[in-house]
């Protein structure tokens, strides 16, 4: 049954409480003429018990004396022939030898009428005298109303009773073809009648039926033609009180949560395409300035080699080495926090840092102090709170006329900035940390850092070894959460102080990654070796 | 006692002892974020001229925090007459070179590590 469409179930509820109706109505017709055929017999038996009553209350006076039989059957039959009830109909007696004795017509009086027969041949007459003298029934002939043979023959439906002391049929009789006539007239009537009920039943039915099709209808095509990725642009049907109107008020809500949550995954995905590219920006920034081989490789008496890994997150490390005129300017740092705020920051140091090479300023402080009050001011225009932590380094060989030192001094490292300690790895084995936490301060931090830059001059030896670096190698975490630590970066830099910058790095580099294991990579990764040849 | 509570930390401000503590871990987003926690010490110091700055349970900090923590000492700083003592944990990572930082910025201010 659920698999056949509302439609037709409907139109067959419809066509059901109808053919009910037509079903009723045929029943009740029915009944109607059943009622009136036996409300007609009832009659015509009533009719006959009266005329009975009347010839036995004569019979009594005979039987007491008052009347010869003779005189007793005149008067009845005098009586009964004059008796009319209904719509005109009359008596009749028929003796039960076959000969009438009263009818409607007088000339038929005194026959023998035994073999009488009507249209149909029924021998109507024997038929009444042999119902009566079994005790009395119906007899139902046609006749034709009224004198002469102009009239149509009808059917009638007549009584017979006997009276059996004077070997009597009593009968009497009634047309019931205007039974039929009342019929059909009862009929046209509660046809009529009844059939203007079914019909406006029936709209009415089909009326409201639609109602509830139509908007189901309608409302299985508004669903079936949801676009999935606009749900909440859906056909909403017309709001309406009833069920239906719940659910498609229900419906048009989750339509408009199911594309929100659509938007919301759009927002996202888009929001995360954005940090994506924000990100491959931040990491193109840290590399495009980045120094290339050729730079480091000309420079007389000084090997330099650099590294840098970004992690996922750029964290913003910053490193430059800036071979002039006579020296090397090296700066490195590393801007709090990650992202695309932290590289512009970077850019900016590098852009301020070179600048301040070019200019006359004598001194790494107060060349320190300038870098940091533009970076303060931008910073604050940017509103981020970032900072960075900076050191500045000039490299100059040191110029000896005197030839006659052995051990000399091949070169002067000038350092300033509060940055991670400096490592220097001598040739002969020493290891020494240079603590630059009073050399500076943050850059970007405070509008104002010149009390607090100083400057410290170191001096390399042939085969002195110094290592510059950004807290992402000293603070990688290895997989169960040990950092790799400022001792083990020391060891391995004088392990192999012997090799070349290049080697050097490497050696540092492969050390961090087998320490680091598979663990995930958070903070930048910068290493700068200088090796005084 | 004035205690701002928020996603895994929370500032307290005791005006009878005249201290505040900072305890957890803070990492909000800009300068502006941190408005009323610096609001709160500038509160502090204008009503007390002498405060105790815990931050021994402040297990992180972010550099916009430093920076407001910094801001804030440079106001202490300029009113004469104010004496700031910050009380540090000396086993957390970022405490040590940024206090000492700090006082750089005020050499009068007190520095006690536990």
């Amino acid at each position: 049954m659920r698999n056949y469409p509302i439609t037709l179930r409907i139109s067959l509820l419809v066509a059901i409480a109808i053919l009910s109706g037509l079903a009723i109505f045929g029943v009740q017709i029915w009944n109607l003429r059943q009622a009136i055929y036996a409300e007609r017999e009832r009659k015509v038996h009533d009719m006959v018990d009266g005329a009975l009553q009347l010839i036995g209350t004569y019979d009594d006076e005979v039987k007491a004396g008052h009347l010869t039989l003779d005189q007793a059957q005149d008067t009845v039959m005098k009586i009964i022939r004059s008796m009319r009830w209904g719509n005109g109909e009359y008596y009749g007696i028929h003796r039960f030898d076959g000969v009438t004795l009263v009818t409607g017509n007088p000339a038929f009086e005194g026959h023998y009428r035994m073999d009488v027969k009507d249209p149909n041949g029924i021998r109507y007459v024997a038929e009444m005298i042999a119902t009566a003298q079994k005790g009395g029934g119906m007899v139902r002939y046609l006749q034709t109303r009224g004198t002469g043979a102009s009239g149509v023959p009808l059917p009638k439906m007549t009584y017979s009773a006997p009276y059996m002391p004077w070997n009597w049929a009593v009968v009497t009789g009634v047309y019931v073809d205007d039974i039929d006539d009342t019929l059909r007239h009862q009929f046209m009537w509660i046809g009529g009648v009844g059939g203007l009920v079914l019909l406006v039943t029936g709209l009415l039915a089909i009326l409201i039926a639609k109602s509830v099709t139509g908007p189901v209808l309608g409302l299985v095509e508004a669903i079936t033609s949801i676009d999935p990725n606009r749900p909440a642009d859906w056909p909403c049907p017309p709001p309406r009180r009833d069920e239906l109107g719940k659910i498609v008020s229900s419906l048009d809500a989750l339509m408009h949560a199911f594309q929100n949550v659509l938007e919301q995954h759009d927002k996202a995905k888009d929001e995360n395409a954005r940090l994506g590219a924000e990100l491959d920006v931040s990491r193109r920034m840290q590399h495009m300035l980045l120094p290339s081989k050729e730079e480091l490789s000309a420079l007389d008496g000084l090997e330099i080699a650099a590294f840098m890994e970004p992690a996922s997150e750029v964290g913003g490390d910053y490193y430059d080495i800036l071979p002039h005129g006579n020296g090397v300017r090296i700066g490195i740092g590393d801007v709090t926090g990650h992202g695309l705020e932290s590289g512009m920051i970077m850019l900016m140091t590098q852009s301020a840092i070179r600048t301040l090479l070019s200019s006359r300023c004598n001194s790494l402080a107060s060349e320190l102090s300038i870098i940091n009050t533009t970076i303060y001011e931008n910073v604050k225009r940017m509103g981020c709170g970032k900072n960075l932590s900076s050191a500045l380094f000039e490299y100059k060989p040191s110029v000896t006329r005197d030839s006659m030192e052995t051990a000399s001094v091949k070169g002067c490292l000038n350092v300033s900035g509060q940055h991670e300690s400096v490592i220097i790895a001598r040739h002969d084995g020493r290891l020494e940390a240079v603590d630059t936490d009073g050399l500076g301060f943050p850059i970007g931090l405070v509008e104002n850092v010149a009390d607090f830059v100083n400057d410290l001059t170191l001096s390399l030896y042939r085969g002195d070894v110094v290592v510059l670096y950004t807290d992402g190698i000293t603070e990688a975490a290895s997989e169960d959460g040990r950092l790799y630590g400022l001792e083990r970066l020391a060891e391995v830099a004088l392990n192999s102080r012997a090799l070349s910058a290049e080697a050097i790095k490497e050696a540092i580099v492969s050390d961090v990654k087998r320490h680091m294991g598979k663990a995930v990579l958070y903070d930048d990764l910068t290493l700068i070796v200088l090796k005084q040849l | 006692m004035t205690v701002l509570q928020g996603e895994g930390y929370e500032v307290g401000y005791d005006a009878a002892s005249g201290s505040v503590h900072v305890k957890g871990v803070l990492r909000l987003g800009g300068m502006d974020e941190y408005l009323p926690i610096a609001r709160i010490l500038e509160n502090a110091i204008g009503e007390h001229r002498t405060l105790t700055l815990d931050l021994t349970g402040l297990d992180f900090l972010n550099s916009s925090g430093i920076a407001t923590l910094s801001k804030f000492v440079i106001t202490a700083r300029n009113h004469q007459d104010c004496n700031v003592t910050i009380c540090g944990n000396a086993a957390v990572p970022w405490q040590g070179k940024s206090l000492n930082n700090l006082k750089r910025l005020m050499p009068a201010l007190t520095l006690r590590f536990d």
